[in-house]
């Protein structure tokens, strides 16, 4: 009986195989190249992006705050009335300090650098090592803390109390006027309506493609591709999780030296996973907030930027995206009170 | 005379049983507004946590490229956890400490759960850099 041959030969088949599986390859990597991060968007209807905007009114008691807001700059605040929180969060500069540790009256100065108080609702833990999970635990341990306001609610309300006008103005806001609790009330409320929406990248976000510039587009798509939005994501752009500085490049090796405080989240946890380890920072309102990270060491925005690239993403930046990159970092500030910051 | 003794003796048994009745009822009686809060918020942890496993996985498959949604279902399973801290009482001393031995295990759970997704955001930040540097590589 005569042998059938196959009408496609076994090394007819592998052929086929392999155009077949070059095409598939090719047409994948078409794929991918049309959802490049690196090409700039240009439509304002997005999808799934990693920044999102604030919201454009936030809940916060307006005369609470208000009284909030003075109390932020008494001094009688402090143990000794002499330290206020605008001390290390000044109104022209973000909300955050100029020196990479503050320095105040009678005080050794910070540790770290004092960040900045904007959207700090926002931030799912607070300082560096991120050592308070709430504003209440945060403002509590800052009263009675000897380096910072060495007060306490009842000894600043002591204070308060001998000022005419606070006493009015607590009975007209709090039906049992000036109380311990009524002041930290105050403060908290003027905390939480400390937002800055509207920042022109927010804008974009929302739909106005002509918010921003080809530039600051260009810097967003360089923002993910780089993987900056990794880490500096959601409603804050940070603050919601801890990395380790110098992920790819050992930062405090280039520093030279390193204290206690460059330990970060060790000093909250004790493990060891931890050295090292900090909150990312929320980069709303960044272009204000100089010096940056947790020891003040980046000058500028722009140093910042190199810093993190080469430390966080082991990447050496040209000028060009890196120009792009802060002129993106620049179009998130915000407006507080309806004014730009 | 003997018939009014009678019906005064019956009309006291019936009023003091109608308030035996009345304070049973005070004492036994269910309310059902908080029960109903108190049964919510109970089967309200299984679907937070639901919750929060559907958003870890999205963002392990980056399908969710931001963390806020993780931090929002961890908050509010802690505060359906100090929600439930507070037993309704009517629920009686014995289930009540039956409830509160199984929120501490639910607690303790949730501890857990909250370090492995701190983990877990951290490695997968460091996981997408990596990825970034190897793709830009592949397009050298």
């Amino acid at each position: 009986m005569p042998r059938h041959r196959p009408v496609i030969s076994r090394d007819c088949w592998l052929a086929i195989l392999l155009v077949a599986h070059t095409i598939v390859t090719l047409l994948g990597c078409e794929h991918r190249q049309k959802f490049d991060d690196s090409e700039p968007v240009e439509s304002s209807s997005f999808g799934d992006q990693p920044i999102e905007p604030l919201p454009l009114t936030v809940d916060f008691d307006p005369a609470r705050a208000a009284l909030g807001e003075a109390l932020f700059a008494e001094p009688k605040m402090s143990g000794d009335s002499k330290v206020a929180c605008t001390d290390c969060h000044h109104e022209g500069h973000g909300l955050a300090d100029d020196k990479p540790h503050s320095s105040v009256s009678g005080r050794p100065d910070s540790a770290v650098n004092s960040p900045t108080m904007y959207n700090v609702r926002f931030l799912y833990k607070l300082s560096w090592g991120g050592k308070f999970e709430s504003l209440e635990s945060h403002i509590d341990a800052l009263m009675v803390n000897p380096k910072v306001m060495a007060s306490s609610w009842e000894l600043a309300t002591k204070q308060l109390s001998e000022v005419a006008s606070y006493r009015q103005k607590f009975a007209s806001v709090f039906p049992d006027g000036l109380t311990p609790s009524n002041v930290r009330l105050a403060i908290l409320d003027y905390e939480r309506s400390l937002v800055t929406p509207n920042a022109p990248f927010d804008q974009y976000l929302r739909g106005d493609a002509q918010a921003v510039s080809p530039e600051v587009k260009r810097g967003y798509a360089m923002f993910k591709s780089y993987g900056c939005s990794s880490c500096h994501q959601g409603v804050a752009i940070g603050g919601n999780l801890f990395e380790r500085i110098g992920v790819l490049r050992d930062f405090f090796a280039d520093r030279g030296h390193f204290d206690n405080a460059d330990l970060g989240r060790f000093n909250v946890t004790q493990r060891d996973q931890d050295r090292f380890v900090f909150r990312v920072p929320s980069l709303r309102n960044v272009a204000l907030t100089a010096p940056y990270f947790h020891d003040g060491s980046a000058a500028t925005l722009e140093a910042a930027v190199t810093d993190m690239a080469n430390y966080q993403l082991g990447r050496d930046l040209p000028e060009r995206d890196r120009s792009a990159l802060v002129a993106f970092l620049r179009s998130l500030t915000g407006e507080y009170r309806g004014q730009s910051l | 005379m003997n018939a009014s003794r009678t019906l005064r003796s019956s009309l006291a048994i019936v009023v003091a049983g109608f308030v035996c009745l009345l304070a049973y009822s005070a004492v036994e009686s269910v309310d059902y507004a908080e029960e109903q809060a108190y049964s919510r918020d109970l089967r309200r942890v299984q679907a937070a946590t639901a919750e929060l496993n559907e958003r870890v996985l999205k963002s392990r498959s980056a399908l969710m490229t931001q963390y806020d949604p993780l931090v929002h279902a961890l908050r509010d399973l802690r505060q359906l956890h100090e929600r439930l801290k507070r037993v309704p009482d009517f629920l009686g001393a014995s289930a009540a400490v039956d409830l509160r031995a199984q929120l501490q295990k639910s607690e303790a759970q949730l501890r857990e759960k909250d370090e492995l997704v701190e983990n877990f955001k951290t490695h997968n930040s460091v996981f997408k850099i990596r990825c970034t540097i190897s793709r830009s590589w592949q397009t050298r």
